[in-house]
């Protein structure tokens, strides 16, 4: 009997222990703005500090598809965004200044946008497997006071436990990318909302 | 004991007898009502009887992939395309106004391009033609428009003819020709009222050929679903260009000169983006596409994305994502599906059609 408890509490540490290997997102979403408010958004350029020239566009292609499976929130063609960036001669999303900001969410009828910026992103050895790693800091920005009201960075990568003890295919670039844009996307519509339910409807497949 | 087992094994005797007695006749009918054999549907060649204005547009990943001079290609093109559209008008006058209205590329077909085609030239209908040359093989996309309203009627893209005696590149584009027209002049759905301005796709890390191939298989697949129409790209492009729009990047502006040129309609585009590592990792900017002289065997794993916009809000309506893999796709009892370019765009973008939102409660 007490063996078998014994056994019991050591494969939960070690269940709990493992399961605790992947690092969470590290949020933070502000708590004197009223989400509920925010009902038109912009996704703008995601900018690339990888070594890969296309991270950032595969992150932001995932990251709309994503967004776009909550309900409620109106997006912003992209196509309109990037003119608008274009047109107003804006750089780096994160490095706007409060009156870009309001600029922008005249120019667009927004009232917040997303930004995000690829910090780290591809293979990454691990003994000898290789697994995708991504390190992603997502960001939303109110454009009538230019504050920043939810950050979220975001470190995954395609290791598995279960994997690793059976083998089977690795986890795919895309995979790893949509796991961290659902990550950071929950910390703000699922956890952090105002509503608190998940409204996610799974529209991203693969194929 | 043995009575039991004779009175079973009699049982099952009867119920065997009844079930062959059941199942004969059902079967007999099944038979009777099953269709016969399939057979390829015999394509309808009516829009190609008519008079038909032939465009054709050559291009190569670089001149060295060339493998006769352009003239050449194009004498051998056109006599291709006349040799299948039964119909084509002369091609003196077609060239003429193709001059006078400045259209050098199958995406750029104005309104006024298409009313003088209609009225000098007798041609109701447009066939554009794209010969893409790589090394020893040939690509050809093709679309079918209405010359009276700049609609589009078929679309498709052939799988790469290729040649390795030197001459034999003749005989490639006559099989990729005749091939292509007749998958563009088959018979499909009738249009429906509900309008869709489908957008070329736009490719990140993958050639242009893929790009072409895509644009014409997401158009191919939206016209056999039916209950659209569609105008053609190219008229869409010009009417962008012509009003000072990016096509590349439709922003309000441009969405609200299309709304009053064709009226409300639903704006589809759609990107792909390649997964390839090694496509990523390099310069930014690429100093000679054409360098590989080599071509590209399989496509790499991509993401497809397409996105239904809203022309009159300018919002999304709906996005969906796919990622394919580069490993063979297999379907029941191991059949492996074929991994060719156009195989894997087609299938793609109709599965994307499917999960896409694009049907309305009034186009369902």
């Amino acid at each position: 009997m007490r063996t078998t408890i014994t056994a019991t509490i050591a494969l939960s540490l070690l269940l709990a222990v493992l399961g605790g290997c992947g690092s969470g997102p590290v949020s933070y979403v502000s708590d004197e703005v009223d989400f509920g408010f925010i009902r038109t958004v912009a996704v703008a350029p995601f900018s690339n500090l990888s070594a890969d020239r296309f991270a950032a566009e595969r992150l932001e292609s995932v990251f709309l598809a994503e967004l776009l499976t909550y309900d409620g929130l109106r997006v912003v063609d992209t196509g309109e965004v990037r003119k608008a960036w274009n047109d107003l001669r804006l750089g780096d999303p994160d490095e706007l200044t409060p009156e870009q900001l309001k600029a922008v969410g005249e120019r667009l009828g927004v009232d917040a946008v997303f930004t995000g910026a690829v910090q780290e992103y591809g293979l990454e050895r691990l003994g000898g497997n290789g697994t995708y790693s991504v390190t992603v800091v997502f960001g939303m920005l109110e454009t009538v006071t230019g504050s920043r009201i939810w950050n979220a960075q975001v470190q995954t990568d395609g290791s598995s436990f279960w994997r690793s003890l059976f083998g089977g295919q690795p986890a795919s670039q895309y995979d790893v990318s949509r796991k961290a844009v659902r990550q950071g996307l929950d910390t703000l519509l699922s956890g952090g909302g105002d509503d608190g339910g998940d409204d996610r409807r799974d529209s991203s497949r693969r194929g | 004991m043995k009575r039991a087992r004779r009175h079973r094994r009699t049982v099952r005797l009867a119920l065997a007898a009844w079930l062959a007695c059941a199942c004969l006749p059902a079967a007999a009918a099944a038979q009777d009502d099953a269709p016969p054999p399939r057979r390829e549907p015999i394509p309808s060649y009516v829009p190609l009887i008519e008079p038909v204005a032939p465009l054709l547009f050559l291009d190569a990943r670089t001149r060295q992939f060339l493998p006769a001079p352009v003239a050449e290609l194009r004498a051998a093109g056109e006599a291709a395309v006349a040799a299948s559209a039964m119909g084509a008008v002369d091609p003196g006058l077609l060239d003429e106004l193709q001059r006078r209205h400045r259209v050098r590329s199958g995406l750029d077909l104005g309104r006024d391009f298409l009313h003088d085609v209609l009225h000098e030239t007798g041609a109701r209908r447009v066939v554009v033609v794209d010969l893409l040359f790589d090394t020893g093989i040939v690509l050809a996309a093709g679309r079918l428009i209405d010359a009276a309203d700049g609609r589009l009627l078929g679309a498709g893209a052939m799988e790469p003819e290729a040649w390795t005696e030197p001459d034999a590149w003749r005989a490639a584009v006559d099989r990729v020709v005749a091939a292509l027209l007749l998958d563009v002049a088959r018979h499909r759905p009738e249009p429906g009222d509900d309008l869709l301005i489908a957008l070329p796709v736009h490719v990140r890390g993958l050639e242009r050929a893929d790009g072409v191939t895509a644009t014409h298989t997401l158009l191919q697949t939206l016209l056999d679903d039916g209950g659209f129409t569609l105008p053609d790209p190219g008229v869409v492009n010009h009417l962008l260009l012509e009003s000072g729009h990016d096509p590349r990047l439709v922003d309000a502006a441009g969405q609200q000169a299309l709304a009053a040129a064709l009226g409300p309609a639903r704006l589809l585009s759609a990107d792909i983006i390649s997964y390839d590592g090694a496509a990523g990792i390099g310069p930014a900017v690429d100093l000679d596409p054409g360098a590989s002289a080599a071509p590209r065997l399989a496509l790499p794993s991509f993401t497809y994305t397409v996105r239904l916009t809203d022309l009159s809000e300018g919002v999304i309506l709906d996005c969906v994502t796919l990622y394919q893999d580069d490993r063979p796709e297999e379907g029941w009892f191991g059949i492996v599906h074929s991994r060719s370019t156009r195989g894997v765009l087609h299938r793609t973008a109709q599965r994307l059609a499917a999960e896409l939102g694009i049907h309305t409660e009034a186009n369902p």
